[in-house]
């Protein structure tokens, strides 16, 4: 595998991570899967979840570079995710709230 | 004693923040573009938009060279400043050292010999200093370039890379302990930051557009801030180490005689000459210890190309070259070599680096970035800008939490904090637009063409500064109590023209226009040209949406007043 | 409350305003008290490094590191203590006593 295609796995990854971190908190649960919040079980699950697929980000960045070089884009793919998954979130509210309306998105 | 303590971090947050973030977006901002600060060398400077090739032939392309570079006048006038009594003149001093790389990133071979210095430095620190002089070839014909286009401003690396760690202020370096002192207020910022973040997990992923702009300004800076956290400290801890050697010199100031013992001890035993013997010596050919160095690294399972060639104590008995490799697949710590220069043989290889070295190499491979690794440089890109948005939302926090308040009790503070943040968002971009535009329409033979678009870069600043402060006095909707000041709109509209003239100027003067370069695949050019168009396009965006804010803001007042009410507050 | 009477952990105020002596001394301890605490600190953990074995550039380069840790450090502590010139003594008068021992102990060393 090309290491363009290793770096696209280990974004993908870091993006399914973030979002299993997101979706640990009861307010983005809320936000999209309806009015009950998750069990503490599942926020464990979702937590342990995200903290994997970081793992395997990392692997597929030391795949793709020399393990020092890995551990300089790892933490940036981890950042770019991040604001990737809470970009989702705004614009999902948004949308639910509709054009000109206040969002109840967090609290 | 917790709570006190959030306390305490709160207010050095804020006002830390408030007094050294001007400072920090500037470092921030031209730090970013740094990154890709040679290829907007290329940009500026059209006659070097040529490809990369492999290091030529030493013996033909730099040696026969050296002879024909001249002391650079404005090195000859820093190193006046540096010495005691006068300097000989420029004419007199001879070659002692040159240097020469180029790599994938510099296509045109830099070369830049050091001149011996008789005078005794004024700094005690310091053993001896040296005069530059500089000069570019071509890889792919091995000729010099003309002296008049050597002399062009290279503005990536010769104007917006030194003004992000020193701020153009050479006068007793202030400039470098200005951004040294950023740089810590930044790490503090950042860990006062997170210990008054009260909520900082259950708002890791919250960005709340829809509420007062308070709130979301805040969100948009806590998200910033954490989702950019480790790379904001690394980076800023990385450009401070860089420059500890001016910031901490107390091992060598307190302790001379053991410092310079041990200095000298080190130097020695590596068997390099630290001194010319006085004797000439006929010089071997560098080519074949090129050569050399790149069998032994192959031999070493670390195959590659040369980097860096130095040729020091020039024409000497004792004269030794050392070669560096071309660092593109790491991080930091290039294998060198060094060769005796009368014979070829290889006199000392550097030995691998001891842990400490090692964690320091780190710190600056990561912040000088000499690595081919396109996504991750621009990965370091979007970082930087991540943290000049951290510091601009915390100056509109700043401003929005306190205008009405401040209005109310005719106080200008805030007023006068949000003309600086105009300044120091918008009014950046409108200098470096300007000064890009300047580079492509002032005509090159113009007397002082340098200074000309070094002097449309400040001035456009300083014009910036004034225009957000008269707009946040005069003109309509200026007083506002509320609200974004005037300012921000037009400057967006003037960063949106600029951004767009530059592209469009850089086609027209060059004939390089997008389609083209992006044909071609030569991105040095392509890519300054598409980020200059997605401002202009990001830019305009902003101007449009701020318009559309003020105008709804506006007929809201209206209403309100009509109905005899208080205007809410936004 | 961390800070002394004459200063508030100030978000917003216009109610009272810290005298402005106080506010500089307690910047100033932080800032410059920080910066002597950290100077002395390099010079004597170089020496330390060098005396526990380390090559002397290399112990200069670990001291350098650990520097600007401790440099962020005083920053941040500066602010903490209630007393200003507690914020002072400890620093200024650390940074002094540290850099002092190294400029002795260099010499007897030789």
């Amino acid at each position: 595998m090309s290491d363009g295609v290793l770096t696209s796995f280990a974004f993908l990854a870091a993006l399914a991570g973030m979002a299993a971190f997101a979706l640990a908190n009861p307010d983005h649960w809320r936000q999209l899967f309806g009015a009950k919040p998750q069990g503490q079980s599942v926020r464990a699950a979702c937590r342990l979840g995200g903290a994997a697929l970081l793992g395997i980000s990392f692997l597929f960045c030391a795949l793709a570079d020399p393990v020092l070089m890995a551990i300089l884009v790892w933490p940036m793919l981890i950042g770019l995710a991040g604001a990737g998954v809470a970009a989702f979130l705004t614009l999902h509210a948004r949308g639910r709230a509709g054009p000109g309306g206040r969002t109840n998105a967090g609290r | 004693m917790r709570e006190t303590f959030r306390l305490s971090m709160a207010y050095l947050h804020t006002w830390l923040g408030l007094v050294v973030g001007f400072v920090l977006m500037t470092i921030f901002f031209f730090g970013s573009l740094s990154v890709f600060d040679r290829e907007i060398d290329r940009w500026s400077v059209p006659e070097t938009r040529v490809q990369a090739a492999p290091f030529p032939s030493f013996d033909k392309s730099v040696l026969p060279y050296i002879a024909s570079v001249k002391p650079d006048p404005e090195s000859v006038e820093h190193t006046a400043g540096e010495v005691i009594g006068a300097l000989p003149p420029p004419d007199k001093l001879k070659p002692g050292d040159v240097t020469a790389y180029t790599n994938h990133r510099d296509p045109i071979l830099r070369m830049y010999v050091a001149y011996d210095v008789p005078n005794k430095p004024r700094d005690p620190n310091l053993d001896h200093v040296h005069v530059y002089g500089y000069a570019s070839v071509d890889p792919v014909t091995g000729k010099r370039l003309p002296d008049e286009v050597q002399e062009r401003l290279a503005i990536g690396t010769g104007f917006f890379f030194p003004l992000h760690f020193m701020l153009h202020l050479e006068w007793m370096e202030l400039g470098y302990w200005i951004v040294g002192f950023a740089g810590m207020v930044m790490l503090a910022a950042l860990v006062s930051g997170v210990v008054m973040h009260r909520k900082i997990f259950r708002e890791l992923f919250t960005f709340r557009p829809g509420r007062a702009r308070l709130r979301s300004t805040l969100d948009l800076h806590n998200m910033t801030g954490v989702m950019a956290l480790p790379f904001l400290f690394v980076i800023t801890v990385s450009g401070l180490l860089i420059f500890a050697y001016l910031y901490l010199p107390s091992p060598t100031s307190l302790m001379r005689p053991l410092a310079t013992a041990q200095q000298d001890a080190e130097a020695a035993s590596t068997g390099l000459p630290v001194d010319p013997s006085g004797r000439p010596g006929q010089l071997a050919s560098v080519d074949a210890m090129m050569a050399a160095a790149k069998a032994r690294w192959a031999a070493q399972g670390v195959p590659g190309e040369i980097g860096t060639v130095s040729l020091i104590h020039i024409g000497d008995a004792d004269a030794y070259v050392s070669i560096s490799r071309d660092n593109v697949d790491r991080v930091a710590n290039p294998e060198t070599l060094h060769f005796k220069g009368t014979t070829g043989a290889l006199l000392y290889e550097d030995p691998p680096a001891s842990g400490i070295e090692s964690v320091y190499g780190f710190f600056y491979g990561l912040h000088f970035q000499f690595f081919r690794h396109w996504t991750l440089r621009w990965l370091l890109f979007a970082g930087g800008l991540a943290g000049c948005a951290c510091i601009a939302t915390g100056f509109l926090f700043f401003v929005a939490k306190r205008k009405a308040k401040h209005a109310a009790a005719g106080v200008p503070g805030a007023r006068i904090a949000e003309a600086f943040a105009v300044a120091s968002v918008t009014g950046m971009l409108v200098a470096t637009g300007a000064m890009l535009l300047g580079n492509r329409l002032l005509p090159t033979d113009l007397p002082g063409h340098t200074g000309w678009q070094e002097a449309i870069f400040w001035l456009s600043w300083v014009a910036a500064l004034l225009h957000a402060g008269l707009r946040s006095r005069f003109g309509p909707g200026a007083t506002a109590a509320e609200g974004l000041s005037p300012a921000w709109r037009e400057q967006a509209w003037l960063v949106s023209g600029l951004a767009a003239a530059a592209a469009i100027a850089n086609w027209i003067t060059t004939g390089d226009h997008i389609v083209k370069t992006v044909g071609d695949g030569y991105w040095p050019v392509a890519g300054l040209d598409l980020v200059l168009l997605a401002t202009s396009a990001a830019s305009g965006y902003a101007a449009i949406r701020l318009g559309a804010r003020l105008r709804s803001a506006r007929a809201v007042r209206v209403a309100e007043r009509a109905a005899g009410q208080e205007p809410a507050h936004v | 409350m961390a800070l002394a009477e004459g200063e508030h952990a100030v978000m917003d105020s216009a109610r009272v305003r810290a005298k402005p002596v106080l506010v500089a001394s307690r910047f100033g301890a932080a800032i410059v008290g920080g910066y002597l605490f950290t100077y002395g600190f390099a010079a004597l953990a170089t020496l330390a490094g060098f005396g526990a074995g380390l090559p002397w550039s290399e112990a200069q380069t670990l001291a350098w590191m650990l520097g600007a840790l401790v440099y962020l450090g005083a920053l941040l502590w500066g602010f903490v203590p209630r007393s200003t010139v507690r914020a002072w003594a400890v620093l200024a008068g650390g940074g002094a006593a540290m850099g002092m021992a190294a400029w002795a102990l260099s010499r007897w060393a030789m």
